[in-house]
């Protein structure tokens, strides 16, 4: 589905990276200058630009989180098919 | 977190978490700050009366003390404000002990600074704002101790308390009586 947006798992791993430095640097960097300037509206302004910035990185599926894309083994196919024409040949030898 | 819905609940839980510690850390960074006293402080109470008056209230209608006190204020708190503080509230009160009550306080004035511009006080020859009356009928001219008090009310945090309790900031000041 489209609307799922999904990345695989290197991406995964890069994602979560990039999340946790994201959120924990604006958070630092707003509490330093809010500090320094006297004033805590400034801090929480400037940490809810860095999530919005954070969220607009991490959330939607870019391309550099698909680079690995994960490789599925060939289908198997099952003893089921073979056996099939089999016992329909041995009914229609029996009722015949 | 191989679609979007799993990888938008943790994120924003992170996010709420951290700033949960920035809230922290603006309380703990502010204390020093809002434990100082005020740089200049004098309050002086110049003149103590007291009339009978018969309180509508009560069923008896009998006559009950009323003290009416007047005060110099003069205080200045801008070393209270810091980028975490929302407002300081001022109040003067009054201590004394009865043989039948053993603590009272009654408050007598207030005031609330909202910004730092606005954060020296001069009130002169101001009487209380709120009435002064016993729980008994009178006072019985005991001493009454006069306090000035804030607390000090920050955007993120505890509120924090201080009163003026060096000996040269307090006045005590016995009630006088009627004679009747």
């Amino acid at each position: 589905m489209w609307f799922e947006w999904k990345i695989d798992f290197e991406g995964q791993k890069r994602a979560e990276l990039i999340s946790q430095v994201g959120i924990i640097l604006f958070a630092v960097i707003g509490f330093v200058v809010g500090f320094l300037l006297q004033n805590l509206l400034l801090t929480f302004q400037i940490f809810g630009g860095g999530i919005f910035i954070t969220a607009l990185i991490v959330l939607p599926p870019w391309s550099f989180y698909n680079q690995h894309p994960i490789q599925w083994l060939p289908s198997v196919q099952s003893d089921q098919d073979k056996h099939e024409p089999e016992e329909s040949d041995e009914l229609k030898e029996k009722s015949t | 977190m191989y679609i979007i819905f799993r990888r938008i609940i943790p994120f924003f839980t992170r996010a709420l978490l951290v700033c949960l510690f920035i809230s922290f850390f603006t309380t703990i960074f502010d204390i020093y700050y809002s434990t100082k006293s005020p740089s200049i402080l004098n309050f002086k109470v110049t003149n103590i009366k007291v009339w009978l008056y018969d309180f509508e209230e009560t069923e008896d209608k009998s006559l009950r003390e009323f003290a009416f006190v007047t005060m110099d204020i003069d205080a200045d708190f801008t070393s209270l404000f810091t980028f975490n503080t929302q407002a300081i509230f001022v109040s003067v009160i009054v201590e004394y002990e009865t043989p039948t009550h053993k603590r009272n306080q009654i408050i007598l004035w207030s005031t609330t600074i909202t910004k730092i511009s606005t954060s020296r006080i001069k009130s002169y020859q101001t009487l209380n704002k709120y009435s002064l009356y016993d729980i008994t009928q009178s006072f019985n001219g005991v001493n009454g101790t006069y306090i000035l008090e804030w607390n000090v009310i920050p955007k993120v945090g505890m509120i924090k308390y201080g009163r003026a309790d060096s000996d040269d900031a307090k006045f005590i000041y016995a009630f006088p009586r009627i004679n009747t």
